[in-house]
């Protein structure tokens, strides 16, 4: 994993801001790892980003979970934090991988907050795959990166303002236009 | 001379999307050339998304396409997987080394995107006249403003990103088009009703599907 370091600081804050419930120091903090993550595009560097993402997310929807059952996954969410920090400061990627999905099919979850998890999941890879693309990563690269469907980043990406930077346009409208038109005389 | 129309998944992705693929089917029929896909982007477009149920319609709407001979493959000009394979990878390997940030090249673009460029050399080296439709704005910026790349990647990434050299540039002379492009041709063309409101609705809609193109880039094009 690269930014060995820099990360294990980000996974010992998340679990600060997550104590408090901060949802929104959750989000920068998950943000701050994509600079990393689109240079060096390792996977333990990503994985890091979308389980700090989506404990915000739960913590969002948390009224929509039964309080026994959510107090029970939270604490063995921020276990797994623990446990993640302590596995990347011993250079043990395996390991800390292999926690995070013994953690997404974490067995004595309700079906709701099962299938939710899941999906948090899933937006959380979408959602940090259209911040990589934002960054300047293609679409088939960055899709690859996080594993998911060019169908699901393609529909993400529209809705948010990356393509209205001003160093996306690349060539004089007009002059885009006339050429299209040109080409079906 | 002959033509034809490169497309990349992204584009026929929001196309799909959108409902458009009868005024694409209707594009072809008035084009007078071919409107080709590498293998790579069958993959992405037609393969993967069949086993995903959220996507498989427009999986089977866009097989459909393939099957009516809509859209073809490469081998109708001659032209090999092989060869395409052989100047993808020489596009990866040059792409991927051309901007450096903390030292080490950043990986920007993907086989899907290299294998479209390569196809664009090949057709142009056949002195076949194409047209790149992609909506993904990488891959463009590569090819026609790389100091645009450079600019966002350091401007993102909070530091010096440096373009450290030229590339091949024979690589990347393609012609870019999105799908917002073929829509307005399809609107001047007759393809699609003469309402403003409409093409307003479609070109947004596009956007708003991935093509990467600024709201003042579709203000503008209304007015032409």
């Amino acid at each position: 994993m690269q930014e060995h370091e820099h990360v294990v600081n980000i996974l010992e804050e998340a679990k600060q801001a997550a104590e408090r419930g901060d949802i929104i120091r959750l989000k920068q903090l998950s943000d701050q790892t994509i600079h990393s993550t689109a240079i060096y595009q390792d996977s333990d560097n990503i994985l890091v980003a979308i389980i700090v993402y989506s404990l915000s997310k739960l913590l969002e929807r948390r009224q929509n979970y039964s309080p026994k059952d959510f107090e029970k996954y939270f604490k063995y969410y921020l276990d797994t934090i623990d446990y993640s920090r302590n596995c990347i400061n011993q250079n043990n990627c395996p390991l800390f991988r292999d926690r995070i999905k013994e953690m997404l099919s974490y067995r004595g979850l309700s079906s709701d907050l099962k299938k939710s998890v899941g999906e948090v999941f899933e937006k959380a890879k979408i959602n940090k795959a259209s911040k990589i693309y934002e960054h300047g990563i293609s679409m088939g690269s960055t899709a690859k990166l996080l594993g998911i469907s060019l169908w699901d980043l393609t529909s993400y990406v529209g809705q948010g303002t990356i393509n209205d930077m001003k160093e996306g346009e690349t060539l004089n409208i007009r002059a885009r236009v006339k050429k299209a038109l040109d080409f079906f005389e | 001379m002959e033509k034809a129309i490169i497309f990349d998944s992204g584009t026929l992705i929001t196309l799909s999307m959108n409902d458009l693929l009868e005024m694409l089917r209707k594009l072809k029929q008035n084009f007078g050339g071919k409107f080709i896909i590498t293998r790579e982007v069958e993959e992405e477009i037609v393969t993967k998304p069949m086993k995903i149920k959220k996507f498989k319609l427009g999986a089977i709407r866009l097989k459909k396409l393939i099957e009516d001979k809509t859209l073809e493959f490469p081998d109708v000009f001659g032209i090999s997987q092989n060869e395409i394979s052989k100047i993808a990878n020489s596009i990866l390997k040059d792409a991927n080394a051309m901007f450096i940030a903390e030292k080490r090249p950043v990986h920007i673009i993907d086989l899907g995107e290299a294998s479209i460029m390569a196809l664009s050399k090949l057709l142009r080296n056949n002195k076949i006249a194409n047209l790149i439709a992609m909506d993904e704005r990488t891959t463009r910026m590569l090819c026609e403003k790389p100091q645009n790349l450079e600019r966002l990647l350091s401007k993102k990434l909070h530091m010096k990103v440096i373009q450290q050299k030229q590339g091949n540039r024979d690589f990347y002379r393609g012609d870019f088009i999105r799908s917002t492009e073929l829509i307005f041709v399809a609107y001047k063309k007759g393809i699609l009703p003469k309402n403003k409101d409409l093409l307003d609705a479609m070109l947004y809609a596009a956007k708003f599907k991935g093509a990467a193109i600024s709201s003042d880039e579709i203000k503008i094009m209304e007015r032409l």
